[in-house]
């Protein structure tokens, strides 16, 4: 349902618009109408919001505290924000040593049982020896790396070297240790610079170590590190957890004097007052005149402005049963009802989940849809989108199980077969089709002709003369077409056969004439598209008919072979259908009322109505609440005014 | 023999027509979920404009069922 709005104009002592602002605010009854181009958050305001909201995505958000100047904001901004960088890098830096040490591990240890007395020398005993040791980590994606190293080490060191590498797996690193007189080391460093060998160093914190020490070393690193995370998590969480509080309190009242700053610049100013505008549902604006009387004193005038239904930019403010609400959702997924359409949503919610029953109707799946429906309800907020997906599932289920009974459905043919009956007609009989489609048909002629209704409906209260001719002509053919039908296929009596006619010529007649000067061309086309649009109601009976037929096919495999694995079959093509019957059903139960419902008399396009305050709480219009809300902002700081006209 | 052609004729006209539809999805699909990666307002308009071919299945499964019942049933 629409709720009517009210234009008012407020008009007060300018060095007093905060404090109007902030009583709308509290209020959040109140839209303010931009008199003059709506200016942006101030720099410096945005600035502190993003930085105190950077930092509250750290903290825990639920705790509470007291609001911040912003000058005390500003100092414990600047106090927190070097301390939580660098334990924010530090946390980076374990991370990343989390993701690199198993590669160098695998790649090195694989080495270890090729060079086991090489692998407990350290690089002082190499020394020693003349040599030098290199462990290298190589990327070597396309096995070519390693090979074309070992030829060019060949060239050259000759064979005053030692070079040993793990086995080569596409997509693995390659360990490889390199064992080399001292004085070769420069020329090799060269080489690999040189030959742009993708070199996965082994870290600093490892150098000189053996093969075997360096592995050691690293293993107790890797574990180590889980300890070193929570170390800094928990570091982190004592640093910002103490002024968590404070910074959530800050932050709400940050965004609220936001809001206001951004309002204020759309008041109309002059040196020593303000004009605002104000959209307000019609039948609370003595609540919004007392509100600023209350604040302002005598310093405030309000005035109703009689505007009509003409004003462009006019919100639209929906009020519908908290049962609908996901369904205006489903509305608004299309497009919000403009000023002077119907709202949609209390027949969606009726209809759409009729439709996903007449198409799913099955005992069995109905009741697993309730109790996923039941169970969603229980473990997510009733007013979070999971818990309003669960509502309609709960009402698509009730409708499936009802229309279970009526087809004697029950996990597809398995009811039927153990002797449940079918309260209408079973959907899998071979008699089944000429009903079903006759039912899908009906149910499209009906739900068109509500559309068409509505919009002659509309069209009238809009006085668009043309419209109401299109659509009565549309309603008075398809009712003629109907009559038509019955006569000659169900058996109605000769007499419907002639208003039948009348009712198709006249509508023919009407509808193109409604068209104007193209109406011979157009309106038999508009025609068809309505014809096209009861049509596309069969889809009820094919989707429907795709399900009962999945079940079947479910039930006849599940009835081979063994019964175990026939019973695992059954259940995985039961449970395909299921998660189909939960998606596909919606989309073409959508389907119809966006395209061939709301086609006959919604023009969309609107803007949703967004009262000061309303970022912070919803309204309570919106809501129906009719108690005063409690003031949602802490010490509004003032907003300076802008500049005069 | 020819109950075997009225089943063909039946599975053609459905499987035809979904060919169609895929095809006209595809395309429209492909371009809708470009506008909706811009603008996420879009998406209820981009379902229509994706459910919009289907109307062709649907037909064809009129005519499919038009062929089961008035030839089949002889």
């Amino acid at each position: 349902m629409m709720v009517r709005l009210t234009q008012l104009e407020v008009v007060g002592l300018r060095p007093r618009l905060d404090d109007a602002l902030t009583a709308l605010q509290e209020l959040r009854l109140a839209e303010v109408v931009a008199i003059v181009d709506p200016g942006e958050t101030p720099p410096d305001l945005a600035d502190l919001i993003a930085r105190a909201d950077a930092m509250l995505e750290l903290v825990d958000q639920s705790a509470t505290g007291t609001v911040l100047s912003d000058t005390a904001l500003q100092a414990t901004l600047d106090h927190l924000e070097p301390q939580v960088a660098k334990l924010l890098a530090e946390e980076e830096e374990l991370r990343a040593e989390v993701e690199a040490l198993p590669r160098s591990i695998d790649a090195l240890d694989a080495l270890q049982p090729l060079v086991p007395e090489l692998g407990r020398l350290d690089d002082r005993q190499l020394a020693n020896l003349g040599l030098a040791s290199m462990a290298l980590v190589l990327d070597d994606p396309d096995l070519r790396v390693v090979p074309e190293l070992t030829r060019q080490l060949a060239e050259l060191l000759g064979r005053g070297h030692l070079m040993v590498t793990s086995a080569a797996m596409p997509g693995s690193p390659v360990g490889c240790l390199l064992v080399l007189r001292r004085g070769d080391l420069p020329d090799v460093h060269a080489l690999l610079g040189t030959e742009r060998i993708v070199e996965v160093g082994v870290p600093a914190a490892y150098a000189g170590k053996s093969l075997r020490a360096t592995v050691e070393a690293m293993r107790d690193r890797l574990a180590a590190l889980p300890g070193e995370g929570d170390r800094v998590q928990a570091e982190l969480a004592a640093t910002v957890n103490p002024v968590a509080g404070s910074l959530q309190a800050t932050i709400a009242a940050l965004r609220a004097r936001a809001e206001r700053a951004v309002a204020a610049t759309q008041a109309d100013l002059s040196s020593r007052t303000f004009v605002l505008r104000l959209w307000v549902p019609a039948k609370q604006t003595v609540r919004v005149e007392q509100a600023l009387t209350a604040r302002l004193g005598q310093s405030v005038a309000v005035e109703r402005l009689d505007t009509g239904e003409s004003v462009e930019d006019q919100p639209v403010l929906l009020r519908n049963r908290p049962g609908w609400q996901p369904f205006q959702q489903l509305v608004g997924l299309l497009s919000w009802p403009a000023r002077g359409d119907l709202d949609p949503t209390g027949l969606t919610a009726l209809v759409l989940p009729i439709f996903f029953g007449v198409m799913v109707g099955d005992v069995v799946y109905g009741a697993l849809l309730l109790a996923a429906a039941w169970w969603l309800r229980s473990h997510w907020a009733k007013k979070s989108t999971i818990g309003e997906v669960g509502r309609v599932m709960m009402l698509g289920g009730a409708w499936t199980v009802l229309f279970g009974v009526l087809y004697g459905e029950a996990l597809g043919s398995l009811g039927h077969s153990i002797g449940m009956p079918a309260l209408w007609f079973y959907r899998g009989g071979p008699t089944a089709l000429q009903p079903l489609l006759l039912f899908a048909l009906a149910i499209g002629l009906v739900h068109v002709a509500l559309g068409l209704l509505l919009g002659v409906w509309t069209a009238a209260r809009g006085h668009h003369r043309r419209h109401l001719a299109s659509k009565l002509g549309t309603l008075l053919v398809l009712a003629g077409l109907f009559g038509l039908a019955g006569v000659t296929a169900a058996g109605f009596p000769a007499q419907v056969l002639t208003p039948a006619v009348a009712a198709l010529v006249v509508g023919v007649v009407v509808a193109c004439v409604s068209q104007g000067a193209l109406g011979l061309l157009l309106g038999p086309l508009d025609l068809l598209g309505a014809l096209g649009n009861v049509l596309s109601y069969l889809r009820l009976a094919a989707v429907g008919l795709a399900s009962t037929y999945l079940a079947e096919v479910a039930n006849q495999l599940g009835a081979r072979g063994p019964l175990l694995l026939g019973l695992l079959v059954a259940t995985l093509f039961h449970a395909l259908n299921l998660a189909l019957a939960a998606f596909s059903p919606t989309i073409q139960a959508l389907r119809l009322h966006y395209v061939e419902f709301y086609g006959q008399f919604y023009e969309g396009g609107g803007r949703l109505f967004a009262p000061l305050g309303g970022s912070v709480a919803p309204s309570p219009e919106s809501e129906g609440v009719a108690a005063l809300p409690t003031p949602a902002i802490n010490a509004p700081e003032p907003v300076p005014a802008g500049s005069s006209v | 023999m020819e109950l075997g052609l009225i089943a063909l004729a039946a599975g053609l006209a459905v499987g035809l027509s979904a060919l169609a539809t895929g095809y006209a999805q595809a395309r429209i699909g492909a371009a809708a979920m470009g506008a909706v990666a811009e603008k996420p307002e879009l998406t209820g308009r981009a379902i229509l404009l994706v459910a919009i071919p289907e109307t062709l299945v649907i037909l064809g499964f009129a005519v499919s069922a038009m062929i089961i019942l008035l030839l089949g049933g002889k």
